[in-house]
This record gives structure tokens, C-alpha cells and sequence, in this order.
């Protein structure tokens, strides 16, 4: 019994951004710290040996809060997606709109509402 | 055509069939790719890469190309029970080599995105599958299921690690931290969002976001913000420091 009401025209929806290729690549598996510090191979850097994660930064944790709400999708609000860059983020509803937010504020950007049919 | 675009698209899905190209600064379509028979639930695109995937409620997977906009393979999954055939999440592995499903049987399908043929079976969802998220790393995945619980799977073994129970009712979402890899949401119908420990398998913190349930999950690509959408049509935007 647990059937999703047939609303829902505009689906899931991805971001993507041709630039954005290799992140995952340039991941080294597992080397000592992550990959976006091994570029520093200052002196400084080089100083403190790498240690594991520090107790205090695993303790803090998630601790989310709200930053804005919004009740523009007139219907179900079926998903969402962030930019590459994290500047915007994307939502789609069952009201056939696709909505562009700002990641700072959460203020609308940009609307586009799909006709009824099609 | 937009060979070679530098621009920000978004891929979308829609109940009628049809699967577009918007811009993503206005929202404006800019093209239709094409079109499914039946309801697209689930839709993606690797971050960076040329292909496309877009599913449908009648068990038909499509691998469009961004370059071309062309049909690049299709393939079904058939079952005896409609309910059974839907595709509800799609995800590529990192390297775009391989297409992950979550699907209406209950069972997350790995595909290869070369020949369309099935390489993995996951099982162990007692109900539909309705949402996945790969780690940063891309080792491993992370499902929501109508079954009320949230695993994660190891992707070299196809074993699965964990079990998270917890949402009163089906998960719609789930979303890996891009930079905390223990750090794992879910989004469910019975309106909260859950954060989890989920190497600890602990809950860590809960967001009552919607009555109507919450559909939509996605972590900013540095982590700090979250958006969430709602069945009341609700977008909620957290952040932390």
C-alpha cells in the first residue's frame, strides 16, 4: 500500500557540468590526506606529519539548521540537486516547475513552468 | 546541439515520458532529448561525463548522449508485476562505467553503461528501492527503501555493511556527505530527514521538515548546506558552519 499518487511531472533532475570531470578521479584511494592537500607540498605543510582525524572534528558533528524555507512549488516538491559550483541549487515539483534557488539565501532565482501537457 | 558546452544543464524526467535539457541559470528548456513511454521517476548524469540515464515505470532503461543528444542504448528489465518493473533511482559509478538501479522488486541492479548488460545484483530491500547515493569516493552506495531501512553496500564485495532503521515510513532519498564519507542523509515520507553515523550506525540528527513527507535531498558540493523539498511543495534550505 504504498503507492505514489500519479502527480509528478518534472522528476528527478541532475546537475552536470561538462568542467566537473574529474573530480572523483583526481581522488587518490586512500593516500594519507586527501587529495586536495597533497597540491600543497609547501614547507609548512610538510611540518606537521598527518595525522589521523582529530577527535574534535569527528565530534562536530552535522548540526544542521534552517536557513530558509520556501512554499513556491505549488504541489510536491520531488526533488533537488546542487550545482557543481554550489552557487544554486534546483528543484523540481508535480506543479510542472522547475525552480533555480540561491545556496546562500535560499531565495528564489528563476522559475521555468512547463506548460500542462507534454 | 551543444557539443562541447561549458554551460550548466539540468537533465530532468517528467511524468508524460519526455526527458529535457534546461538551462540552468533560467530553468528554460533548451532541448528534448527524447521521450519515454511511461513515467520517468529517475534520472542521471555523471557528473562530467557524456551519458545519460533516464528510467521509466515500465522497466526501460535509456543512455542518452549529451554530445549527439542521441539514443545510445536502451534496454528493459521485465516483471510479472508492474510494480516490480519500476526504476526509481539511478546513479553512474565514478569512473561512468557502470549505471547503479534501485528498482520496484527491491533489488539494486549494476549495469554496464557499455553494453547495457547486468553486472551486480544487490538484494536484500524487502520492498522497492526508491533512492541512492554513491560515496565521494565511489566504493560505496547508500540506499533508501520502502522497506523503512537505509544500507550500505560495498562495491568491490557486494556486500552490504550496514542497515539503518529508523523512518516510520519509505525512504524517498538519501545523499552521501561529499567530504564527511560517515555522514549519510535520508529523506522520508514520514517527514523527517535523518543524519547518520552510519559506520557507527547511529542517528545523529533529525530535521522535521514536511507533514507531507520529504522527496528531495542533496548535499552542497562542500557539504556546508542542504536542501530539502517537501510534499507540501516545501523547499528547505539548512546549512551548518
Amino acid at each position: 500500500m504504498t503507492r505514489l499518487p500519479r502527480w509528478t511531472p518534472l522528476l528527478l533532475l541532475v546537475f552536470a557540468l561538462p568542467t566537473h570531470a574529474g573530480r572523483a578521479i583526481a581522488e587518490e584511494p586512500k593516500a594519507n590526506p586527501p587529495a586536495e592537500k597533497s597540491s600543497a607540498k609547501s614547507a609548512s605543510s610538510r611540518k606537521a606529519p598527518a595525522k589521523p582525524v582529530p577527535a574534535k572534528r569527528a565530534a562536530r558533528w552535522a548540526n544542521y539548521k534552517l536557513v530558509a524555507k520556501a512554499f513556491e512549488h505549488t504541489s510536491l516538491a520531488r526533488c533537488t540537486s546542487f550545482a557543481p559550483d554550489g552557487a544554486t541549487f534546483a528543484t523540481g515539483g508535480s506543479d510542472r516547475a522547475l525552480r533555480v534557488w540561491d545556496s546562500a539565501t535560499g531565495k528564489i532565482l528563476a522559475v521555468h513552468q512547463l506548460p500542462r501537457s507534454g | 546541439m551543444a557539443f562541447g558546452a561549458k554551460g550548466k544543464q539540468i537533465f530532468t524526467g517528467s511524468t508524460s515520458g519526455p526527458v529535457r535539457l534546461h538551462d540552468a541559470s533560467s530553468g528554460k528548456v533548451l532541448r528534448e532529448i527524447g521521450t519515454h513511454k511511461d513515467f520517468v521517476h529517475a534520472v542521471a548524469w555523471a557528473p562530467g561525463g557524456d551519458v545519460m540515464a533516464s528510467g521509466s515505470d515500465d522497466g526501460v532503461y535509456k543512455l542518452w548522449s549529451f554530445k549527439t543528444g542521441t539514443l545510445l542504448r536502451t534496454w528493459t528489465v521485465t516483471a510479472k508485476r508492474v510494480a516490480h518493473r519500476q526504476i526509481w533511482a539511478l546513479v553512474f559509478s565514478r569512473d561512468h562505467k557502470t549505471l547503479y538501479t534501485g528498482m520496484g522488486d527491491g533489488v539494486i541492479r549494476a549495469f554496464s553503461v557499455a553494453t547495457g548488460k547486468e553486472t551486480r545484483r544487490f538484494t536484500g530491500h524487502g520492498k522497492r528501492v526508491l533512492g541512492l547515493a554513491l560515496n565521494a569516493a565511489g566504493t560505496r552506495l547508500a540506499s533508501g527503501s520502502g522497506d523503512l531501512t537505509v544500507r550500505v553496500w560495498d562495491l568491490a564485495t557486494g556486500k552490504q555493511l550496514v542497515q539503518l532503521g529508523g523512518h516510520a515510513k519509505q525512504i524517498y532519498a538519501v545523499a552521501w556527505h561529499p567530504t564527511e564519507d560517515r555522514w549519510l542523509a535520508s529523506g522520508s515520507y514520514d517527514g523527517s530527514v535523518r543524519l547518520w553515523d552510519w559506520k557507527g550506525g547511529v542517528p545523529k540528527q533529525r530535521l522535521d521538515v514536511d507533514k507531507q513527507g520529504v522527496y528531495g535531498l542533496a548535499f552542497s558540493p562542500d557539504g556546508r548546506r542542504l536542501a530539502i523539498t517537501g510534499g507540501s511543495g516545501q523547499v528547505q534550505l539548512h546549512a551548518r558552519k
